[in-house]
């Protein structure tokens, strides 16, 4: 028995078994998690996604500084959104 | 107990065959090693599933449990921990750094590969850590190569790593039979170098917790 198999968070087995000679450098994904069967977390429910594009720099940098204020990145977005609502005479929301 | 990190935001750098060679090499020398595959495309994982889960051992971990996995997995008698990251992933890589001892960033001695570690040397300073450029793939002697390579790295502010890991086939062949190196060709140069690395690895941490102690 592995002796770290209980700490992974998928269990294993059944993900590819050994690689058919001559295919073998063929790197298959393995299967995702299926997104239709995952419910919709609590945290999302009746909230809307906002996404958008930045430079490699800005997203570690937003993810830093979410860890170094022990925040999550939702948090931290937030935080920021609010803030520019206020530069701009606008009411803040409160995420 | 050294923790790993390997990481770079460029992809196709070497993370996950340095990866696996380096527990490899651990569990050769009698340490129980632990690889923990941040990677979503699970490759370090698909290696582990086609060795049958023989050590050393691979579990997959989202970026927020990679802390208590580590605490866990020492608890449970690893002694060499590495974590695999995903390019382009910055909650695993900085979750990573954070935890680790030491950083490695494997890194192809091109210019295009090393204009992209800039992001990854900024990263690990904001955590203070430990790092190392490792120069993976590179082809095995080109001296003028690698003194260029380590004069940028250095011009970025961080040090690279005296043992190089060239470029060999047997790499592919390994990985593609679900093994390492060290198990495929003994006796062969990919074995060595990546022994080397690891001992100097050991070496490294050992006297990086001395420093730390004597402060």
């Amino acid at each position: 028995m592995s002796r770290f198999s209980n700490l992974a968070d998928r269990p294993k087995g059944g993900t590819g078994g050994i690689p058919v000679e001559g295919t073998g450098n063929v790197r298959q994904p393995l299967a995702a998690p299926s997104e239709a069967a995952t419910p919709t977390p609590p945290s999302r429910i009746g909230r809307k996604a906002i996404a958008a594009y930045f430079s490699p720099e800005m997203s570690l940098a937003m993810h830093v500084c979410a860890r170094k204020h022990d925040l999550s990145l939702q948090a931290l977005m937030a935080e920021a959104f609010d803030d520019i609502l206020r530069k701009y005479g606008e009411s803040p929301i409160g995420g | 107990m050294p923790t790993i990190a390997i990481v770079s935001q460029k992809g196709g750098s070497g993370k996950t065959t340095l990866t696996v060679n380096l527990a490899a090499a651990a569990e050769a020398v009698g340490q129980i090693a632990l690889i923990i595959d941040t990677d979503p495309q699970a490759t370090a994982s698909q290696w582990g599933s086609w060795r049958n889960d023989r050590a050393p051992e691979v579990i997959d971990s989202a970026p927020p449990r990679i802390q208590h996995k580590v605490d866990q997995a020492k608890a449970q008698g690893a002694t060499f921990i590495i974590i695999d990251t995903p390019p382009h992933a910055d909650s695993a890589a900085s979750r990573a750094v954070e935890i680790a001892d030491l950083v490695l960033i494997p890194c192809r001695p091109s210019a295009f590969d090393l204009a992209a570690i800039q992001t990854t040397v900024s990263l690990i300073r904001l955590f203070d850590k430990p790092a190392f450029v490792v120069f993976t793939a590179g082809p095995p002697n080109a001296p003028k190569i690698y003194q260029d390579a380590i004069d940028l790295v250095r011009g970025f502010g961080i040090e690279a790593c005296p043992h190089l890991l060239p470029d060999r086939a047997v790499y592919r062949h390994a990985s593609a039979a679900g093994a390492s190196v060290l198990e495929f060709e003994p006796t062969g140069k990919a074995a060595a170098e990546i022994d080397a690395l690891h001992m100097w690895i050991t070496a490294h941490v050992d006297m990086s917790n001395v420093a730390h102690e004597e402060v």
